[in-house]
This record gives C-alpha cells, structure tokens and sequence, in this order.
C-alpha cells in the first residue's frame, strides 16, 4: 500500500485534511480575515478556524503522541495557535498551523523524556519472533492482520521509545511520513545539517536496535 | 546477527504503515468545547507582543553589531597612544590641583 506522504496527495484538494502542509495551493484568503477578526476581539471567530483545521491538527498529533495524550495536546496545539495569532503574517494558515503542531509534539516528548524513570521495556518473546518473522522473507499477507498490526505498532512505540525526543521526531518526519529534510527542518525550526546528522543517528540506531532484537541478536535489549 | 539492506527495507515498510496506521483512531470532540472555554476565559489576544518579549528580540538582533562595536572600539583603543592621553590627564588634574575659585570665576 503506498502510504500518502506529500500534501496532494493526503487531501486531494480539500481545505483541510489529516497531513502537514508544506505547500502554499491550501492558502485561503478568508483564514487571513478570520485571525483579523479574532485579533479585533471577535473570539468566537477562533472556533471557525479550529473546526475548518481540526484534521490536519489530529492527523499530525495523532500519528507524534501517544493515543491517550492526543486530546491534551490538539488543546494545547489551538491555545497555542490562539496566542500566537498576532504573529501570522497572512502567507499560510495551514503550513504554519502544521510548523506549531509539530512543534507541540516535539515539547510533548521533550516533557515525557524528562519525567521519564529510566527502567525501559525490553522487547517480549512474541515481539522477537515478530521482528525475525518480518525480517525473513516469508512474511506475506499474514502481517496484514490485526493482530500483527497491534504488535507492530507495539515494536515501532518500543523502538521510538528508546530515542531522544529530537531523534524521534526527525525519524517520524522524514523516514515514517517521508518529509524531505528540508521540509522537517522548517516544521522543527532546525538547521537542515541539524536535521540530517539526528536522521542519520537515529536511523543508525534503529537498525542496530532491531540487528540487537532478534533472538540470536544482543540479550541487552 | 547481520540484517540486509532488504531485511531492514521489509521491516521498515511494515514499521510505517503501523505508523500510519495510527491516523484511523477516533478522538472524541469533548476538547473542541474545552479549548473554547479556555479561549473565551482568556479573553482576546494580545495584538502586540507584551514588552519583555520584544525586549529580548531587541537584545538579540543588536547582539552581533554591540560585539562588532566592542571589537572595533578595543582595537582603536589598542592603537591610540595611552601614554601621552596619561600625561595630558596628569597635567589637567595638577591645574586643578593649583587653581583657585578666585581663578575659576576670574576674580
């Protein structure tokens, strides 16, 4: 299944859709008039705004933070956005409501990694036998079950966990969504060498938690 | 144990489509009420920046040209003659030293 990475691709035209916006063709004049209103006083007008970019705003946190956490932080995401309002320059509602999503969700794991205890959770046998299963060649449709899904997303947590929260936030932008590094770097606010050197780091990392994850691998994990 | 290219490549592709997976879970809309309330208590946005924050701005963007300015006055300093400003100094504090009021207000 190809997976949807590029903004034509995730909302096919519609104004408000479930991916970052990089592009300037979701530009809407009227998102201009409405920060206009709310900055006048007009509060209310705020809500339009909220329900017109509610998907994109849950598309990006949805797939950055835990599923128990989303609600918190879409909150957190539209007070932020609400107080920031004064300095939306007009250019792109959507891109620069993605670039404080994003960076939500970043502050998200940095808050997390700092109250984190240090005690981290090793792989089970059932998600060992998975790894080693996808690693081979015989993995086929049975991966496409449920089942399968739920300890796949179970592994992904598992390996992301073990991240810095800057190193997760660039592997989940650039090598799980398919954002190129400059496009991640807009949306962190990073340098692009900032961004590459992390990627190249935490991909590393990757590779040698999963090389340590199967059965004949490392017994530290 | 070593893992290909390929390997990784397979189990890579799985990881981000449990990645994407995770888009299709519901959220309630109990917090688009919430984030209003918040907003409504709030009251309406600061249009301009409250003072310490474009102070900072300020300080921050003046930084590289206060730094070009120390510089440049250290090495101006460094090359004029110290010495001869002493003696000239010395000089104007002995006239002081001798001079009167009845001097100063030319009495």
């Amino acid at each position: 299944m190809p997976v949807p990475c590029r903004v034509e691709e995730i909302c096919n035209g519609s104004d408000s859709c479930s991916g970052v916006v990089m592009d300037n063709n979701t530009y809407s004049p009227d998102d201009y008039q409405i920060v206009r209103r709310v900055i006048a006083g007009d509060v209310n007008a705020f809500e339009h705004l909220m329900k017109k970019y509610q998907r994109l705003v849950l598309g990006v946190v949805k797939k950055h933070v835990p599923f128990d956490e989303i609600e918190d932080t879409v909150q957190d995401v539209f007070l932020r956005t609400y107080r920031s309002l004064p300095a939306f320059k007009g250019n792109n509602f959507s891109h620069w409501l993605s670039v404080i999503a994003v960076r939500t969700c970043y502050d998200f794991w940095r808050e997390h990694y700092k109250s984190r205890e240090l005690a981290m959770s090793s792989l089970t046998e059932q998600h060992q036998v998975w790894v080693e299963a996808a690693l081979s060649e015989k993995s086929s449709q049975s991966f496409h079950e449920a089942g399968m899904k739920k300890e796949a997303r179970e592994i992904l947590d598992w390996a992301l966990d073990k991240l810095s929260a800057e190193d997760r936030m660039v592997l989940e932008l650039v090598y799980l969504e398919g954002h190129s590094v400059k496009e991640a770097a807009s949306l962190l606010g990073w340098s692009t060498a900032n961004v590459k050197v992390r990627l190249f780091r935490s991909r590393r990392k990757l590779h040698w938690l999963f090389t340590g994850a199967t059965k004949h691998g490392r017994s530290d994990l | 144990m070593k893992v290909s290219r390929d390997e990784m490549q397979r189990l890579t592709e799985l990881l981000r489509q449990a990645y994407w997976g995770k888009e299709r879970c519901e959220v309630g809309t109990q917090w688009q009420s919430s984030v209003m309330a918040v907003i409504r208590q709030m009251g309406p946005v600061r249009s301009t920046p409250p003072f310490l924050s474009t102070f900072e701005h300020l300080v921050w963007r003046l930084a590289p040209a206060t730094s070009l300015l120390t510089l440049g006055l250290a090495a101006l300093l460094a090359s004029m003659d110290v010495v001869f400003e002493y003696d000239l100094f010395q000089l104007f504090l002995n006239a002081i030293e001798e001079s009167t009021l009845a001097h100063i207000f030319g009495v």
